[in-house]
Order: C-alpha cells, then sequence, then structure tokens
C-alpha cells in the first residue's frame, strides 16, 4: 500500500491544484463574501493538506506493507472495463439490445464461461428480462441506436 | 378513533389491497437494481394512477415508495450494490454478514427492521403529524447546514480504519459536488462548456458507478481464479429471539431518527440510515464489529430508512411541502387526485387521508411479509457464479444510469466513477464517504451561503439559533469521538 499511498498522494494534489486554479478564471463577485469560488477554492485547499499529511505519514511510516496488491487480477478487470467501454461506446450506435447481447457474450466468455447452450441463453434472458421489465411495464425506453433507426 | 375505523373500512376491498399488494412487490423489486431508486419507480408509474380514484392511486405510490426504500437492502447485502443510496449504510454491515454465510439472517434482519420502522413511523405520523410540521417549520438555512455538517461527521465513524483517506474520500466528494450551476449565482462551476454538467454530477449515476460498477470491478479481479468463482455457501439460518431482543432498543431510536430526519424538507432516507448507522455504533459497547457483520449495523439504518418513509408524510400532509424527493412526486399525485396537501386537508379530505393512513400501515406489513417469504429466494443470488452476475449487474447498471435522464452521459459518469471507485477500494479509500458528500455537500453549500445572506454576513448566526447550535456541537462530538476512541486504543 505504500507505494499506492504515495502515488494517490500525488494524484489527489494535482487534480486539488487544478480545480484551485480553474476557480481563479471564475469572474468575482464584489457584493457577496461567500462566491462561487470560494466554496471550491474550500475543498481543493483541504484536499491538498490532506494530500501532504497521507504523503509525510506514508514516507514516515516504518510498517511493512503488503505491496502492490493491486495488481492481481489485473487482465480480467482491464478486460471487464475495455469491453464495457466499448459497449457504452457503441451503444447510440447498434442500439441497447445487440450490444447488451455481444457485451454478455463476451463478459461470460472472459469469466471462462464456455459451454454453448449457457452463452446463448443467459444473454437472450438478459435481453427478453430487460425488454419486458423495463420497456414494456416500467415504460423506460432504451435507445435502438441510430444504424437501425 | 372513528375515522380510522372508517379508514380501515374503505381499505377493505380486493382491487384496494391487490394494487398495494401489487405495488410492493414491484417496489422491492425496483429498489432491488441498482439505479432504479424509489423515486424513479413512483415518477414512472405515477400515469398508471390517473385511471384510478384518489385512495388507489395514492396507495399504489406509497407501495412503490415503501418497498424501494426496503428493496435496495437486498442487493446491498447479497452483492455490496446498494440498490438504493440509502442502502448504502446497509451494506456496510449487511455484506460481510452474507459473506459470512448469514445472508439469509441479514435478509431477515433488514425485513423486520424495515418492517417495524415502517410501522412505528405510520404511527407516530397519525398521533403527531401537526406537532412535528410545525417543528419542521422551525428549520431555516442555518438549522439545514448545520444537520448537513453532522451528517458529514459521521465520517470518522464509517471511515475509522483510515481517518485519512476517509477525509480525502469524503472532500473528492464535496469537490465532485460543486460541479454545475452554482445555487445561488447561477455561475457554471467545472463544467468546461460541457451542457450535460450544468446540472452537475447526478447522484443516482454516480451511486452506481461507486456501489455497483465499482463493486463489479472488484469481482472481476476474481475470476481468474476458479475456486473463488463461486460466491459464499448459505446457511439458511434465521434471525435467534436472543439476537432479536438485543436489536429491539436499537430499532426503536433508529426508528425515532429516521422519522425525525423525514419530517425535514430536503433531508431523506439516505442521510437518516447514516446517522442512525452512526449512533448505533456510538452506543455500541462493540464499537469494533461495526463494519464487519455486526448486527446493529443492518438494523439500524433499515429501520431509519424505512422510518424516514412515513416522517416525510408528515409535511407532505400538513403543509404541502414534500419530505423528500419521493414525496415532491406524490405531491403531484395528490394534486392530480384532487386533494390540495396542507392544513385543511384532514378537514376537507379527512376519511381519504385516514384511509391512507391505515393504507400505509398495511404496505409496510405486506412489506414485511414478501420481504421474509422472498428471503430464500434473494438470497440465491449468492450462489449464482460471479462470471455470470458480473454481465447481468453491468448491463443493470447502464440501464439505470440511462433510465435517470434518457441520456448516455449519465452513463459515461457512472462508468468513469465506477473505475475511479475500483482503483480506490483497491487502494484502501473507503466509499462511503463520497456518497455522504455527493448527498449532502450541495444541501451544506446552499444553505450556508443562504444563511450568510440571511445574516448579511454574521457567521454567529449558527452559533445564536439554539437548533442548529446543538447540531454544530453535535457534529464536533460523533467528528471528534471515534478519533479519540482510536487514539486510545493504539495507546493500550
Amino acid at each position: 500500500m505504500k507505494q499506492i499511498d504515495i502515488v494517490w498522494s500525488f494524484i489527489t494534489i494535482a487534480i486539488a491544484v487544478f480545480c484551485l486554479s480553474v476557480t481563479y478564471s471564475f469572474p468575482n463577485v464584489t457584493s457577496n463574501e461567500i462566491s462561487h469560488a470560494s466554496i471550491p477554492r474550500f475543498y481543493a485547499i483541504a484536499l491538498i493538506i490532506l494530500a501532504i499529511v497521507l504523503l509525510i505519514k506514508t514516507l514516515k511510516s516504518k510498517a511493512n506493507y503488503k505491496e502492490n496488491s493491486i495488481r492481481s487480477g489485473w487482465k480480467q478487470v482491464f478486460l471487464i472495463i475495455s469491453i464495457m467501454f466499448l459497449y457504452i461506446l457503441l451503444i447510440p450506435i447498434f442500439g441497447f439490445y445487440p450490444m447488451t447481447i455481444l457485451f454478455v457474450i463476451g463478459a461470460l466468455f472472459i469469466g471462462k464461461i464456455r459451454r454453448f447452450i449457457l452463452l446463448l441463453t443467459i444473454p437472450i434472458s438478459v435481453v427478453l428480462f430487460v425488454y419486458i421489465f423495463f420497456e414494456k411495464i416500467l415504460r423506460v425506453p432504451l435507445p435502438y441506436g441510430s444504424f437501425f433507426s | 378513533m372513528e375515522l380510522l375505523l372508517n379508514g380501515l373500512i374503505n381499505l377493505m376491498h380486493w382491487n384496494t389491497l391487490l394494487i398495494l399488494g401489487i405495488s410492493v412487490v414491484i417496489g422491492i423489486i425496483i429498489g432491488a437494481f441498482p439505479g432504479l431508486t424509489a423515486t424513479m419507480g413512483v415518477a414512472l408509474l405515477l400515469p398508471f394512477t390517473f385511471g384510478m380514484g384518489p385512495i388507489n392511486g395514492i396507495l399504489l405510490l406509497i407501495g412503490i415508495y415503501f418497498g424501494g426504500i426496503y428493496g435496495g437492502s437486498v442487493t446491498a447485502i447479497l452483492l455490496n450494490t446498494p440498490g438504493t443510496s440509502s442502502a448504502a449504510a446497509t451494506a456496510i454491515d449487511g455484506y460481510p454478514l452474507a459473506q459470512k454465510g448469514f445472508g439469509y439472517k441479514a435478509l431477515t434482519l433488514s425485513t423486520i427492521s424495515s418492517g417495524i420502522g415502517g410501522v412505528l413511523s405510520v404511527i407516530i405520523l397519525i398521533i403527531v403529524a401537526p406537532l412535528l410540521a410545525e417543528f419542521a417549520l422551525r428549520f431555516s438555512a442555518p438549522e439545514t447546514f448545520a444537520l448537513a455538517v453532522f451528517g458529514l461527521s459521521i465520517i470518522t465513524s464509517i471511515a475509522s480504519e483510515s481517518l485519512l483517506k476517509g477525509l480525502i474520500s469524503c472532500f473528492i466528494g464535496l469537490l465532485v459536488a460543486t460541479v454545475g450551476l452554482d445555487p445561488i449565482s447561477g455561475f457554471p462551476r467545472y463544467t468546461f462548456g460541457n451542457a450535460d454538467l450544468l446540472s452537475g454530477i447526478e447522484l443516482v449515476p454516480a451511486v452506481i458507478g461507486l456501489f455497483a460498477a465499482a463493486q463489479v470491478f472488484l469481482l472481476a479481479k476474481e475470476l481468474s481464479n476458479k475456486k473463488q468463482n463461486i460466491t459464499v455457501s448459505v446457511q439458511k439460518i434465521g434471525l435467534k429471539w436472543d439476537e432479536f431482543k438485543g436489536l429491539i432498543w436499537t430499532i426503536l431510536y433508529s426508528t425515532g431518527i429516521g422519522n425525525f430526519i423525514g419530517t425535514l424538507p430536503g433531508a431523506g432516507s439516505d442521510i437518516s440510515a447514516f446517522v442512525a448507522y452512526n449512533e448505533a455504533k456510538r452506543l455500541s459497547k462493540n464499537k469494533d464489529d461495526f463494519g464487519k457483520g455486526s448486527l446493529k449495523g443492518v438494523a439500524a439504518p433499515e429501520a431509519a430508512n424505512n422510518a424516514t418513509t412515513g416522517g416525510a408524510m408528515v409535511p407532505l400532509l400538513s403543509l404541502g411541502i414534500p419530505g423528500d424527493a419521493a414525496t415532491a412526486v406524490m405531491l403531484g399525485a395528490l394534486m392530480v387526485h384532487g386533494l390540495q396537501p396542507g392544513p385543511n386537508l384532514f378537514q376537507t379530505n379527512g376519511d381519504i387521508v385516514y384511509t391512507l393512513f391505515v393504507g400505509m400501515v398495511v404496505a409496510n406489513i405486506l412489506l414485511l411479509t414478501f420481504g421474509l417469504l422472498g428471503r430464500s429466494l434473494f438470497v440465491k443470488v449468492l450462489l449464482v457464479k460471479k462470471s455470470i452476475l458480473i454481465p447481468i449487474i453491468l448491463v443493470l447498471c447502464v440501464i439505470g444510469a440511462f433510465a435517470l435522464g434518457n441520456n448516455m452521459f449519465n452513463v459515461w459518469v457512472m462508468f468513469i466513477i465506477g473505475i475511479l471507485g475500483y482503483f480506490m477500494a483497491r487502494s484502501g479509500f473507503p466509499l462511503s464517504p463520497i456518497v455522504l458528500a455527493l448527498i449532502l455537500g450541495p444541501l451544506a453549500e446552499t444553505s450556508f451561503r443562504r444563511a450568510l445572506v440571511m445574516s448579511q454576513g454574521d457567521s454567529t448566526i449558527f452559533f445564536s439559533r439554539p437548533i442548529s447550535a446543538i447540531l454544530l456541537l453535535l457534529a464536533v462530538i460523533t467528528f471528534i469521538l471515534p478519533i479519540l476512541n482510536n487514539l486510545k486504543r493504539k495507546k493500550t
């Protein structure tokens, strides 16, 4: 965790400094002491201070941390996140239902499900359930995609 | 008493009871799905009520509302993916209980706590509605700010394992909550010219991302290990009477907390759940059990969040001011059905109002019944392989985020926050403080600035008003106490 905490400290400081700098581009409101920039500035400064404290605490700490458990199982996580990215990206083009079938098949494959009957029935069941419960009963319209419209 | 008896008689029609039963079941299902909130369920089904009479129509919405608040606990306990933000507090101890094989017990407890909290809150509603409404009227901007700060002070209790990381999570959430149009001046903050960001980061996609998507990504890391693909063994061990006896007091005061917070306009079941959780931990002799599967950690938030439903009806019916988002939708429904909420409602439509009161009690009893009957079914989710659960939950996350505004922007927000939540969780940062900050941040900022406008810049307004001063003092105590306890423990 030590290395990770140091990385997080720097990331947090960077984000907070960025957010703080953006507040200086907000126009000044002179009639009111507490302006639209005041509260975000307070939060950003507090974040910078907390991140610095975390950094100092981590560097000074002599405890033995379990290093880099964040890397375990990274391949499966990366694959799931990647296909989810493609799924969301392509829904507006090809529509929710076709992309959901492909996404579920892909995710099952990543999860080492290889039986053809499961690869067929699970995506179809999901899509059917979504169509009946969400689109028909709850009337939540799901995108059909520009390709098919 | 006569009005209540008449209400009971009015309720005893097969179609009314059927509508109430079906709506509670639909509410539970809606609440269980991440992203489909009770408010959304009420809003989606509102058009169905137009063709019904006022009693059937309002009771349908009440059934959805009550069932939805409870339903969130099912997935919170079983999958650590709370269906509603008010169940996020339940997940803290409910999920570890399920992981230990006590999912059945946790579901039993959440159902009983929700049922008791709901029934008692309606009884309190009937007895003290006018008094509570009058007290709620005394809440102005300084009191609302103090309440929000009190709510945020709970973070030290939730994040007691790593307070510093908890505070960082909290301030990240607070900063994210400032995105969008400034609530006072209307200036766009951190929108970078993107019109979708003008309304800020919506709470629902953020909660789905943090709890549902991030949790699924955490599950995904275990897919490489065949043994870990199976979830947990399920022991059909119910709640023992001795265990329940030890929780009665927790359920009762949590009901009081939920009911009170429900009466405050703008303060919903998510706030009451966390406040009740914190109080349960503070008053417990076994504080170390919290976060690892404490029964009180499940009972308190569940009693409180369902008790909020009764409390939220108080300002709605007595003053025409909705207590939370779901009751805001119900305000519209009442008016569509010719009922004008306010002080005169009890005089002009007393028979309908009391029928609704009795209906609310019956709705909570039905919730208790269906919840207990459905436990065995719900808990079977734990037997499903993770590799099958993962894509199903992710699809529901996409639907849940999309359904809010019918746009893909919220889906992207959910996805990005999910990835952030995954890395934060893997690095030991608690995620609950982010949710608390997203809920309370805007409330705190708006009420703080409004209070200063009221006092013309004089900040002593927060200390000169007794309710505000007391809440701020409680906030300081709530913030400091876990820190002192931690220091004491480290010394010994």
